[in-house]
């Protein structure tokens, strides 16, 4: 039931563009990888750096260290904000080796 | 048949394991748990997948579908056969057959989330891929009435589902025409091979398709040698491939697009449970001996294991549980216990 009312929360949370939604949506369900890295999904797709935004990539990238396009985000977000990258940065050379420009 | 209830899931969580999740534990009430070789073997492959959760990175989620899976199968093993299942099924997926006419004919479905010639399947090949199955399942308790229903899902023409199809029917008549057999093994494998150059095979039924082509097959020989280098003995725990892959990801631009799944069930257990697989794999080949009908429905979703991810598809899952008791019933003569004291919900889905 969890999984269902997880679901229905993320799905009108990502058409109402609802952050709150997406969260509950996250800690309704986080057993399901998507659900669990929705609102880091959400500042992605916002294309906005700011502190908060950070905040919620480092708490999905705590969730899945692997996963490269929040990598890839907390990168760029990083220098817009101009903070340190050369951890992240690293990271990601190594997990997307095809990803050039960010060298 | 639940695919999505349009509207109301957001399709993240596939519906039918939530509905698996929820109904299994009552499948099971009424069922003895024998101690059969296979029952052995299935409990410790679960015991194994269990246990790798001490080193998965998050793996409760898969860990559930397969003892979802697994109540299907001890329950499947109550049943005398599939004929009611397989009724229950077509009638299910003629609701999905309804809605991908209604979308081949742009007519507008608000209720739908996808624009994709897939019924309430969301993806293309799954749509294919239960269609195929279901098919089956109609040819080998001959209800040919329900033929009709699975066309649709059978026009939107995966490669897979295409390959699996020509040796699963060809098993049909292999007893008496072993020429025609012949016949549509390669007949089926030219028509992959036609849909490998084309974008689909009947190119005015293309709204929807996936991209047909050599690059999903030369992602997938990618994504496979690098996935060779993350083989472990006792594998990265269950549900570990989306999280642990990238590690070893060489070719692939994940930035761009995550590989969930190996597409092929087969290397993708091995990677997550290494050894701990191994009993699966004695469960096929003990089931693989067989002489039964349902082999056919094994054999089919073995086939489209090797380039898809059918295990954790659900719906085609549940029906390779359902086929799989009825042959591990046949593995020991049908010396399988059945309690008679079944609610009478399960005595009506049993037929003579």
């Amino acid at each position: 039931m969890l999984s269902i009312a997880a679901d229905y929360q993320y799905l009108i949370g990502w058409k109402q563009s609802d952050i709150n939604k997406i969260e509950m949506a996250a800690s309704l369900f986080p057993l399901n990888r998507n659900i669990a890295l929705g609102p880091s999904l959400f500042y992605l797709s916002e294309n906005y750096p700011s502190e908060k935004a950070l905040s919620v990539l480092n708490r999905g990238l705590t969730y899945d260290p692997n996963a490269v396009d929040l990598l890839q985000a907390k990168v760029t977000y990083s220098i817009m904000l101009g903070k340190n990258i050369t951890e992240a940065q690293s990271r990601l050379i190594r997990l997307a080796p095809n990803l050039k420009a960010i060298r | 048949m639940t695919a999505s209830i349009p509207g109301i899931v957001g399709l993240t969580v596939n519906t039918s394991w939530a509905v698996m999740w929820l109904v299994s534990p009552l499948l099971l009430l009424n069922c003895k748990i024998g101690l059969t070789p296979v029952n052995i073997l299935g409990a410790t492959f679960l015991s194994y997948a269990a246990l790798s959760l001490l080193w998965s990175p998050h793996g409760l989620l898969e860990l559930m579908q397969l003892l979802a899976l697994a109540s299907v199968f001890v329950w499947g093993l109550s049943l005398a056969n599939l004929k009611n299942v397989t009724i229950g099924l077509s009638l299910g997926l003629a609701v999905s057959s309804v809605i991908a006419i209604l979308q081949y004919f742009k007519i507008d479905l608000s209720i739908v989330t996808t624009e994709k010639l897939t019924g309430l399947f969301i993806n293309p090949n799954i749509y294919a891929e239960v269609s195929g199955m279901v098919l089956i399942l109609i040819l080998i308790y001959k209800l040919w009435w329900y033929i009709p229903v699975v066309i649709p899902g059978l026009l939107v023409s995966s490669r897979a589902v295409v390959l699996a199809l020509g040796v699963s029917l060809a098993m049909f008549v292999w007893a008496r025409f072993k020429l025609a057999s012949i016949i549509i093994v390669i007949t089926s494998w030219f028509i992959a091979l036609k849909l490998s150059a084309r974008d689909t095979l009947f190119s005015d039924l293309s709204i929807g398709t996936s991209n047909l082509n050599t690059q999903s097959l030369n992602i997938r020989l990618d994504m496979w040698y690098d996935m060779l280098f993350g083989f472990k003995i006792f594998g990265n725990g269950i549900g570990s491939f989306v999280y642990v892959f990238p590690e070893y990801n060489k070719h692939l631009d994940t930035t761009v697009s995550i590989a969930e799944y190996a597409h092929n069930d087969l290397l993708q257990l091995i990677f997550e449970l290494g050894i701990g697989a191994i009993p699966l794999l004695i469960i096929a080949w003990i089931l693989l001996k067989v002489n039964d009908v349902h082999k056919r429905a094994l054999i089919f979703f073995l086939i489209i294991g090797l380039f898809g991810f059918p295990l954790h598809t659900p719906v085609v899952a549940f029906m390779l549980a359902l086929a799989a008791a009825q042959l591990a019933k046949l593995s020991l003569g049908g010396r399988i216990a059945i309690n008679s004291s079944r609610l009478p919900v399960f005595n009506r889905m049993e037929t003579e």
